[in-house]
């Protein structure tokens, strides 16, 4: 897995991988999410994850600004192009896949 | 299903609400489980949506409050669907008493781990609450649940969602896609709604015919039947049940036919309000007839709907004016309006609502259908019944008479004198026939039936005039008319 090129020709470092957790409060799939989310940001050496955190039971309307109605939800908003994955992350692999997902190099 | 529907107790305990739609009431018996959860599933194009819409929309109408959440259409779309039915979703919204919230569900989602609805549970207590909805719809609940993947965990989150439901004062509707064959069903839903429709489409024939019924309604009982609706320019819209002799309007009053003698053999004139048959062969002068019924009845000052399946309003006109019957003058005082329609060009429930919107549009006394015989070009066979049925029914409750003509197809035995198997219905049935007398053909006329009143039970002779129709006097030596042959009319 290689860090993505810089999409303009500058040659600086790719911004850092943007993305917002949804919970509902400290219900336990969005208790593991916070924590799952966590050690995955804490084990990539290379970028340092840009996370914000929306607890739906608080702010509604920004869920729904994100179409956002199953919980946890994370939304990589970059990079590019944004994903969904739903569920309380357990699954590392599959979340690691998706933030570095490049659709120029992979088929 | 119907455990409850048997006529005990329990069927008085449920409240409900109206839906807003009154056939639909009918169906239900009184409207849909308040504060309880109602599915609507079918296939796409069933007309799901619109049925939910259209009653969160009339209730809101009326005063209460309704959210309505939508996983397929976006909330511009809805309200563009809605307008072109004439409802004012835009005005409703800005009161503050409507609210549409449109999800859009991701195409791609990647899973990882557990997951569950609470954030749908969270959005949908914050619009009941600002909008203090008694009522709300979620469509197409099924393109959320699909994200699920797994039967049994969209089982669980279905749970969960109906049990946040039911500790609610809310009255909700939920509708989910249902194939009536394969593919993705959801069977325990039936069992955790209340009350369950579906709606269906299929070909009948070369015509598309829509069905509705009641799979369960718990605690109630409910008209378990298909019921036939269309989804036309005024929405989702059932046939009206059939109730026979429930409400009808018991026949009293009078009114001539036009023709003296023919008052004389009905001992007074046919019943105002009642179901008329004129039965008999090509050319024995079954229209005019009718027409010159629809004249008597304009020249009281009472309207006519004459809906013709054979020829057009000209046609009509000027078969009326040969026969010395002027029409045209009660067509320009708006007594009499001619709708021509061709048997082919829908099915019988889209004629059906055609002429039941024409009868309230012209709020008329009389319908005349000439002929009945038509309706069997509509579709299935039983279909020309159904129609029939339910329109003498419905004028039946609103003292407006039906005028029927029907071609026989031979003069010979009166066993089944409408063609359709609709003598019951009928108040006063007219058989006309052709008999060879002397050197001629003439026409006979016998009151086959006429409900509630004495009559003549002899044929008559029947001559078309240039000055319409005249029935011979009645004469005690008529009797030899009995000895007549009657001969097969030749057909074209």
């Amino acid at each position: 897995m290689t860090l993505r090129d810089a999409s303009d020709t500058t040659g600086s470092r790719t911004p850092s991988p943007r993305v917002i957790l949804f919970v509902a409060g400290s219900e336990r799939n969005s208790r593991m999410a916070r924590e799952n989310l966590k050690r995955i940001c804490e084990s990539d050496l290379h970028d340092k994850y840009q996370v914000r955190i929306v607890d739906v039971l608080v702010d509604v309307e920004t869920a729904l600004s994100h179409n956002v109605l199953l919980t946890p939800c994370l939304l990589i908003q970059f990079p590019e192009p944004a994903i969904m994955i739903v569920g309380n992350l357990s699954d590392a692999a599959a979340v690691q896949d998706a933030l570095h997902s490049d659709p120029e190099t992979s088929e | 299903m119907n455990d409850f529907s048997s006529g005990n107790g329990i069927i008085q305990a449920i409240p409900k609400l109206k839906t807003g739609n009154t056939n639909l009431d009918a169906v239900l018996q009184g409207g849909f489980p308040k504060n309880r959860l109602s599915l609507i599933s079918g296939g796409a194009g069933t007309g799901k949506t619109l049925l939910t819409l259209e009653c969160v929309y009339r209730k809101a109408l009326t005063g209460e409050s309704a959210v309505f959440v939508t996983f397929e259409e976006n909330a511009a779309v809805l309200r563009e669907n809605a307008a072109a039915l004439g409802w004012n979703l835009a005005d409703l919204e800005a009161s503050g008493r409507f609210f549409i919230q449109a999800v859009d569900t991701p195409i791609t989602v990647i899973r990882s781990g557990e997951f569950d609805v609470q954030g749908l549970l969270a959005m949908l207590d914050r619009r009941l609450k600002t909008v203090g909805a008694t009522w709300l719809a979620i469509d197409a609940i099924d393109m959320l649940l699909r994200i699920f993947d797994q039967d049994v965990l969209e089982r669980e989150q279905l749970g969960l969602l109906c049990n946040w439901l039911g500790k609610r004062e809310v009255t909700t509707l939920l509708t989910v896609k249902a194939m009536t064959s394969g593919e993705k069903v959801y069977p325990y839903l039936d069992f955790m709604a209340d009350c369950v429709l579906h709606l269906d489409q299929r070909m009948d024939g070369e015509v598309r015919t829509r069905r509705l019924r009641v799979n369960k309604y718990r605690g109630s009982g409910f008209l378990s039947n298909e019921y036939p609706y269309v989804i036309d320019s005024r929405g989702v819209r059932l046939v009206p049940v059939s109730c026979m002799a429930l409400n009808h309007v018991a026949l009293r009053d009078r009114m001539s036919s036009g023709i003296q003698n023919l008052d004389r053999l009905l001992g007074g004139g046919f019943f105002k309000g009642s179901t008329i048959l004129f039965s008999g062969p090509s050319g024995v002068g079954k229209t005019l007839l009718a027409s010159t019924y629809a004249r008597a009845a304009c020249r009281q000052g009472e309207r006519v709907l004459y809906i013709s399946f054979e020829e057009s309003a000209d046609s009509l006109i000027s078969g009326g004016r040969n026969a010395g019957l002027e029409l045209q003058s009660l067509v320009e005082k708006q007594l009499l309006h001619i709708m021509p329609i061709m048997p082919e060009s829908m099915g019988t429930e889209q004629h059906l609502f055609h002429i039941l919107d024409a009868i309230e549009r012209y709020s008329v006394e009389h319908v005349v259908l000439d002929a009945i015989s038509a309706c069997r070009r509509m579709g299935a066979p039983k279909a020309a019944f159904d129609l029939l049925l339910r329109l003498v029914n419905h004028c039946k409750t609103q003292g407006i008479a039906c005028v029927f003509t029907n071609q026989a197809l031979s003069t010979g035995g009166h066993h089944e004198i409408s063609g359709v198997g609709l003598s019951s219905l009928l108040d006063t049935a007219l058989v006309m026939r052709y008999v060879k007398a002397r050197d001629e053909l003439q026409r006979r006329l016998l009151v086959f039936k006429s409900r509630g009143s004495a009559h003549s039970n002899r044929y008559h002779e029947l001559r078309i005039t240039d000055e319409g129709i005249v029935i011979s006097d009645p004469r005690p030596d008529t009797a030899g008319d009995h000895g007549s042959n009657p001969v097969k009319p030749t057909e074209a």
